[in-house]
């Protein structure tokens, strides 16, 4: 303590009254009296709290020995009363405000975080193999539906498309939209109830050509493995009765339209040379016509039809 | 006595209402406040001095952790009784105690 930091009570005084809006000498006498009043109060022994500044109080000492610092001779100290002062927290943080962002530091570093730590270390470990789990089972799970559905598919696809050139199915359509194209031949397939050869015993001319009423259902290529065991010999038939097909689209045959099937001079399993030219003009005929629709399977006619057939 | 007693008996000594009396003691403290807060020293006179020490950083018992800390570097209030003020204390209780010094 020093005493350049010291306030005079006339300064004191001033600011007290400045601050309270009270004349100096009021102030003063104030200040005095207040002083004398409390210590007034502190002699009779009793505490003064004053509201968020602190709390004067006395403590009782008894009587004990002590030395006199000046020759260091031994004396007793009677028994007295002291008077404390104790700032309340306001008064502290106000005095501390420069020193207020300094925390505690520790000497040894807490012996019991690394518990807490490896506690939510192994937890998160847990959480994320719980997490992989999961995902392995869920994609396990899809993995075998996927696997189930594929392998139906590819057992359709082997059924079907296997031969290297195949189908254009379908007729119906009663304006719908396409539905997709393997399940639509899966779906008909069965179906095909050759219902049509009702007609066989034709009462008409031809005695030597069949013909088949086309049933919701009906494919081209149903219509031609039902007939003669082969369906890839369809785009024979539609190449018979391409100029009575208004769409002239190989995949699109109308319900109810009569098919005339085609006597092949061989059979199907040993063709004749006719035969078998009568199927590379049919394959062209289809590609010719998927060519003029766009549509990509014509590319694949074409090159069947390039390469011909042989027995 | 507490705040309320001392604002009254203030107030009869000086002949003044109690709302001023009152105005005049939180004047009082907050200037007192404000000049330790800046690091002043403030004289009352006949009761004491209200002062600021300033602790060093320094190694202290923590019973929370029940370990030992540093403490950082703080300023802290304190109040000195004055000569006058503890001479009274002190006589009064010696009196009791029948050893008039």
């Amino acid at each position: 303590v020093s005493d350049d930091n010291k306030i005079t009570l006339h300064a004191f005084t001033e600011l007290v009254a400045s601050r309270a809006g009270v004349s100096n000498v009021d102030a003063d006498a104030y200040i005095h009296q207040l002083a004398k009043t409390m210590a007034e109060g502190l002699e009779q022994g009793s505490e003064i709290p004053l509201y968020h500044f602190g709390r004067f109080h006395t403590t009782h000492v008894g009587e004990q020995e002590g030395h006199d610092p000046n020759s260091g001779e031994p004396l007793t100290i009677p028994e007295h009363t002291r008077v404390h002062f104790r700032p309340y927290s306001a008064l502290r943080f106000a005095v501390n405000a420069p020193f207020r962002q300094l925390r505690i530091k520790e000497l040894t570093e807490d012996k019991t975080a690394w518990r807490l730590r490896t506690r939510a270390l192994i937890l998160l470990a847990v959480l994320v193999l719980l997490l992989i789990l999961l995902g392995i089972s869920v994609m396990s799970g899809m993995f075998s539906q996927d696997a189930s559905v594929v392998s139906a598919e590819k057992v359709s696809a082997k059924v079907e498309p296997a031969p290297p050139v195949d189908e254009a199915p379908v007729d119906e359509a009663p304006a719908t939209v396409t539905t997709a194209p393997a399940e639509a031949q899966a779906a008909p397939a069965p179906a095909i109830e050759t219902a049509a050869p009702a007609e066989p015993p034709p009462p008409t001319a031809k005695a030597t050509t069949t013909v088949v009423t086309v049933s919701p259902g009906d494919t081209l290529w149903a219509i031609a493995e039902s007939t003669w065991g082969d369906p890839f010999w369809w785009p024979v038939i539609y190449a018979e009765n391409r100029s009575e097909l208004s769409r002239l689209n190989p995949d699109r045959i109308n319900i109810g339209i009569i098919l005339r099937i085609p006597v092949l001079t061989g059979s199907v399993n040993s063709p004749s040379d006719e035969d078998l030219r009568l199927k590379t003009n049919a394959y062209r005929i289809v590609a010719d016509d998927y060519q003029k629709l766009e549509n990509p399977r014509a590319a694949e006619y074409a090159k069947v039809a390039a390469r011909g057939f042989k027995k | 006595m507490d705040q309320t007693e001392l604002i009254d008996q203030v107030a009869n000594e000086l002949g003044i209402s109690n709302a001023q009396s009152q105005r005049l003691l939180k004047a009082t403290l907050r200037e007192i406040r404000d000049l330790l807060r800046a690091g002043h020293a403030v004289t009352l006179p006949h009761l004491g001095t209200f002062d600021t020490a300033t602790y060093k950083e320094h190694r202290g018992y923590r019973p929370a952790s029940d370990d030992f800390a540093l403490f950082p570097k703080r300023r802290v209030p304190v109040f000195r009784a004055g000569t006058l003020l503890r001479d009274d204390v002190y006589d009064i209780e010696s009196d009791e105690a029948g050893t008039p010094t």
